[in-house]
This record gives structure tokens, sequence and C-alpha cells, in this order.
């Protein structure tokens, strides 16, 4: 049994013109100790899937099984107690996190909240243990976020993450706003916390390299709707849906001899209000048919594993 | 100052004095973008990027910030020379900028369509209503968005949707000097792609110059002439793209290629550069990245290095390269 089990998850917003699709129809399995890397177009949905997973948004339909648990179902006290498991680390540390608080304060605030313990002791004992844990030197307990850098306000958002002991993290772009440098010690830490703590993620971000280094699955989204999922590694070496070849066409090479040519992509958007029953990237798709403007696609599995929404995908892969 | 140049900027010093200490958060640093020309500005979270371009733009938060020298040309003349109200002018029209964060820079009140029409009859008060929406329209789907969500307030748009906004909102106005910081961070690569190519070619247009900064060196390799290589507020290394991708000297330099995760060989653990930042409230006398560097000596410790040219339009701040430099 996955840790994670998403099944028809749907997440619309009520708009003025009509329902928004943020999140569609969405099917996956997260296995315990596993990451998940979600990558696609911005505005495709990822952070309201990452939200709603973990019950941050209430979703419109479908449901979300926890450890053997349908948390879409229980009552909110009830999930109150489960939420403990389940925590978010943001992209931005500096809009997350609040200006007034010192380090301590930061770190010992979702315990304090949650009534892990009320002993005071017992809190700087383990707020100590988590900066350890996260690699922030003790004689930061009395900062401010405004005087740490990006790598460390980042570092508190994940100890504060960590401060109720989850089973599951979604990571909405926690390195976006990083140097590679620091980048790259935040990805050793989250991946050695992994490791230590048998620790699961869902990881959303635009970094194509990141998260291929990351996750031992990816999904690509388009839409509210999941187009693709597999194997990190194969998503970059036999990638199906036009929509993916686009996106791994345009990975900025930090190479100034190789001329770079993404795959251009014209064509209407579709408006995610009150989408069409039609395959949503159709307008966009160089291989778009009558078909694919007529009827949405379902999912279908190219390789075991390897999971497409696209009609034409194996007809193409053909060629 | 050459003819050609858009902006320069001289012997900039900027400070933050605040209660725990004083950040230099700027320290010296001088470069100049020739009109047409994209300059990168990398360099690791706080060192010092967003700093510059607020000071280039006259927006500091006075207080804390003080700006201790520094000459800033454009287009000839020395910004920081200018009335509140003269720069308010510039920004408006020579001078444009994308901010790092989306979410400040949208009023949230404010139906999004609204604030780019505004923005279009700002620049050409001669449009009518009507004519500025549809041009307004256009901008959006220019950056990807449906015209349909003219109407929508910022709050209904994601993270990278607001941020497009922000920059069709720049570019509206088609400045002579873009300074654009971290302005794809929150696009997809495709549209991050379609962003910097419509950047690229009105940038080409109009021969405007645009400071980008980044912390993708992919993009840096896509679209900038030059670039600078920043840290703890010093330019480190700076150069043609050729030179620092090419030829990059700077240990610095050299420890953030090395940490890039590549897209196709595999590797268990990642290789940051070694150490944590440097406490800006505390800079050393000598090389600031002395204590983190893998070549470091003691030598290191007896004087801060210069910026030194050790090849045509290629600076570096390290002694050891500078010796290289000497002995040939
Ligand atoms: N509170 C809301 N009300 C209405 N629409 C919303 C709301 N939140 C999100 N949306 C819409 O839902 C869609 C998905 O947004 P979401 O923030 O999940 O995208 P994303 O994939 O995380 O994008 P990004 O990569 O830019 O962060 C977008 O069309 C967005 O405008
Ligand atoms: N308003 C302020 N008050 C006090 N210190 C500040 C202020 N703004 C910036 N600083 C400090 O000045 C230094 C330079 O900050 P700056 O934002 O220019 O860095 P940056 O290179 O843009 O970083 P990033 O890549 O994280 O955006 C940092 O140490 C920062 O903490
Ligand atoms: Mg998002
Ligand atoms: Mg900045």
């Amino acid at each position: 049994m996955a840790l994670l089990e998403i099944r028809d998850l749907k997440k619309y917003f009520s708009t003025p013109r009509g329902m928004l699709h943020a999140v569609d129809e969405v099917n996956l399995d997260i296995e315990e100790g596993t990451t998940l890397g979600v990558v696609g177009e911005s505005g495709c949905g990822k952070s309201t899937l990452g939200r709603t997973v973990i019950r941050l948004l209430e979703p419109t339909s479908g449901t979300v099984m926890f450890d053997g648990k349908d948390i879409t179902s229980v009552t909110k006290r009830q999930f109150h107690a489960l939420s403990t498991q389940m925590q978010m680390i943001f992209q931005d540390p500096y809009a997350s996190l609040d200006p007034r608080m010192s380090v301590a304060e930061l770190i010992a605030e979702p315990i304090k909240v949650h009534k892990l313990t009320r002993n005071r002791a017992e809190i700087s004992e383990r707020v100590r243990d988590l900066m350890d844990t996260v690699g922030l030197a003790r004689r930061l307990e009395r900062s401010y976020p405004h005087e740490l850098d990006g790598g460390r306000r980042q570092r508190i958002g994940i100890a504060r993450a960590l401060a109720l002991n989850p089973k599951f993290i979604v990571c909405d772009e926690p390195v976006s706003a990083l140097d590679v440098s620091i980048q790259a010690q935040i990805l050793n830490l989250l991946q050695d916390l992994q490791q230590e703590k048998k620790l699961t993620y869902m990881f959303i971000t635009h970094n194509l390299s990141v998260v291929r280094h990351i996750s031992n699955e990816i999904c690509v989204m388009y839409l509210g709707r999941v187009v693709e999922k597999c194997e990190a590694k194969e998503l970059f070496v036999h990638p199906y849906h036009p929509y993916t070849k686009a996106l791994l066409s345009a990975i900025p090479i930090p190479n100034i001899h190789i001329e770079q040519k993404p795959i251009p992509m014209t064509g209407e958007l579709t408006s995610p209000i009150n989408p069409p029953n039609a395959c949503r990237f159709a307008p966009r798709c160089p291989y778009a048919t009558e078909q694919c403007r007529s009827s949405e696609p379902a999912l279908e599995e190219m390789t075991p594993g390897h999971v497409v929404l696209c009609h034409r995908a194996k007809e193409l892969n053909d060629l | 100052m050459g003819n050609n140049t858009a902006v320069e900027v001289k012997n900039l010093i900027v400070h933050y004095e605040t209660e725990e200490g004083i950040v230099e958060a700027v320290n010296n640093v001088s470069f100049s973008i020739e009109k047409g020309e994209v300059m990168g500005l990398v360099g690791e979270t706080g060192a010092g990027k967003t700093t510059i371009a607020l000071s280039i733009m006259g927006l500091l938060p006075h207080p804390p910030a003080k700006m201790y020298s520094g000459e800033i040309y454009l287009d000839g003349e020395d910004l920081t020379k200018k009335s509140l109200k003269e720069m308010q002018k510039i920004r408006g029209k020579k001078a444009s900028m994308v901010f790092q964060d989306p979410m400040t820079a949208l009023n949230p009140v404010i139906k999004v369509g609204d604030q780019i029409t505004e923005v279009i009859k700002l620049h050409d008060p001669s449009l009518s209503d009507a004519e500025a929406q549809k041009k307004a329209i256009d901008m959006l789907e220019m950056v990807g968005i449906k015209g349909d969500r003219f109407e929508e307030y910022p709050h209904q748009f994601s993270g990278g949707m607001k941020q497009r906004v922000i920059i069709a909102i720049a570019l509206a106005c088609q400045p002579e000097l873009i300074i654009a910081d971290e302005p794809t961070t929150a696009l997809d690569v495709t549209i991050q792609a379609q962003v910097m190519e419509m950047m690229k070619s009105l940038q080409h247009e109009l021969n405007t110059a645009m400071l980008l900064i980044t912390h993708d060196f992919g993009i840096v390799a896509n679209i900038c002439q030059k670039c600078a290589v920043i840290y703890a507020g010093e330019i480190v290394e700076s150069g043609t793209v050729a030179h620092i991708f090419d030829n990059p000297m700077h240990p610095y330099t050299k420890g953030l290629f090395g940490s890039i995760p590549s897209l196709d060989k595999d590797v268990e653990r990642l290789t940051p550069i070694k150490g944590q930042v440097v406490d800006p409230t505390d800079l050393p006398e000598y090389c600031s990245f002395y204590n983190r560097c893998d070549y470091c000596t003691e030598k290191c410790k007896e004087c801060d290095p210069k910026l030194v040219e050790v090849e045509p339009g290629h600076f570096v701040k390290c002694i050891h390269v500078m010796q290289g430099a000497e002995e040939g």
C-alpha cells in the first residue's frame, strides 16, 4: 500500500465566469520514503494539488488516502490530529515567516499550536534539536528572519515542517529563490532527512534538473490534469506527451555553445474555466487531430509504470 | 563613458544601518551596460543584487539604507543627483524594474487587466480607453495568459501568472533600461523561454539595455552577452559570457558551476560550496571568500585583492589568479 493514494481528486474554484478547474481527476500514488516530483506550466494546478492533498484546501470531490485513512472524509477535528503528519514547505521563506518572531519562536510555534508539549524546557530542547537537524547554528536562536540569508530562512521553514514529526511533506518550490550552491545544500539536507526519517515528499518545482535529481517519480501536469507520469530519469530519456517534449526542449542549458531550440508553443490557450470536452493541450499541439479536439483522452500505460494522457502517444512514438 | 553606454554604475557602496549592526550590502561595485546589451548578475542569496537594482531605480529604503558613494549614469545623467520627483518620472519612462516578489508588485484590489491598461495609458495618453484595453489584452496573451482573465484580481492568479503580468507591465512602457530581478524564477521553462524570447526581441528592437539578476546560469548562457558574479557585495569576477562559462577563474564562480545538478549525469549527492555565507555585518579585511575557498593560503589573509583584468574584458578578484597573470 502506498503512503498516499490520491483518487479522482478535483479542486474547482468558482469564478464570475464559471468553474475554474484547477485540479481535475488526479490519480497518484506515492510510496513511503520516496519523492514524487510535480512539474508543469505555471498556473496548471501544482500548488493547488499540494494544498488539497494535505487539506489546506477542501477538495471539490475525490479522496486522499493517507496511511490507509481517508483524510477527505474525516471531520475537521479528527483531521487536526492527522494533520501533524502532513506538512508543507513554501517557496518563499521571506513571506511565510512572521518577521516579528525569532528563529527559536518560529520553530517552537507549531509545537505550541499542536500542544505537543507545554513544558518550556522540553520545547527549547526540541527547538535546539531541530536547529541541529537542519544545520542552523544555535547562536542564531535569537535572530530574526530578516537578518538571515535565504538559505538559512529556508532551513527555518524546514525545521518548522519537521517540528511535528511528519511522514509526508509537500515541498512547494523550496529552492527556487536560492543560489545554486545553497540550493545544493538544501537538496542534500532534504535527502538526508528523507533517509533518516523515511520521509515522503511531493516536490513541486520548475527546475527540471533539480526534479530529476531529487525525485523517484515525476508527474507532468497541464491545466489541472496529470498528462504524464513515470520514473524520474525515464522522463528525460523517453518522454511521450507533446507537452512534456516541449517542456524538456525549453530547459535552459548552462553552456554557451549549445544553441537551444525550444519547441515553439503557439495557438490559443485553453481556459481553465469550464474547459471543453477535448484534450486540453490540443490547441497548442502540433500533432492535434479532430479526435483531440472533440474528445478527452484517458491515461494509458505505455510501458510499465509510464502513463500518458494523449490520444496519439502510441502512434507518434512509432513514427 | 562611451556614446553607446546606456547605464554606468561607479563605485557604489550601500549599507543598511540596523539595530543589529551595519550590513555592508554593496561594497564598491562598478559596471556598465551598453545599449542593446544584456548583463547577467549572479551570486549568492544576500550578496547585494537587489540592493544594486534598487540603487539604480532610486528605490532604496532610507532608512535603513544609506548610499555612501556611487554615481549612476543613465543616458549620461547622474541619477544620484535627481530629486524624488525626477526619479519618479524616470521610473515610468526610461527605466523599469521587474521585481523579485510578484506578490507585492501588484495591487490586490485592482483588476489585473486594469493595472496593465493604466501603465499603457500613462505611456501613451493619446490612446482611448478601448484602445488601451485592447493593447492590454494583447499584452496578456503575449505572456501566455488567456485574454478572458482580464477582469480577474491578482489573488486569482498563480504566482507565475502574476509574474507574467508584471513583466507585461514593465515592457508596456518601452524603457531604455530594464532591470529584471529574477523575472522568471516563478515560471515554467516553456513560458520562461517565451518570455525571454519576448524580452530579447523587444530589447533588440528598441536597443534596450538590460540588467538581469538570476540564479540560473542556463538563462545567462541563453540571453546575456556579459556576466558579473557577486559575492558579499563585491564583484569577484566579470567578463563576457565566454569568459565566465569557458574560463571561470574565481574559486566562487567555479564553486557555483560545480553545484548545479546535471541533466544527464547521475550523482548521489550534490556538491555545494563548503561552509556558510559570510556575515555581512562582519566582513573581513581580506578576501571575503577566504573561509570557504578550496584554494586559500595564508597569503590570502594579508590583503583584500583588487579586481584585476586577466585578459581583455575579463576581471577577477583573487590573488592567486593575479599571481598567475603576473607570471604570465
Ligand atoms: N483562490 C483561488 N481562486 C480562484 N482561482 C484560483 C485560486 N487559487 C488558484 N486559482 C487558479 O487555479 C489555477 C491553478 O493555480 P496554482 O496556484 O495551483 O498553479 P501552480 O501550478 O502552482 O502555478 P505556479 O507554477 O505559477 O505556482 C490557476 O488558474 C489559478 O489562477
Ligand atoms: N531593508 C533592509 N534592512 C536591512 N538589511 C537589508 C535590507 N534589505 C537587504 N538587507 C540585507 O542586505 C544584504 C543584501 O541583500 P539583497 O536583497 O540586496 O541581496 P540579493 O543578492 O538580492 O539576495 P537574493 O538572491 O536572496 O535576492 C543582505 O544581507 C540582506 O539581508
Ligand atoms: Mg504554485
Ligand atoms: Mg534579491
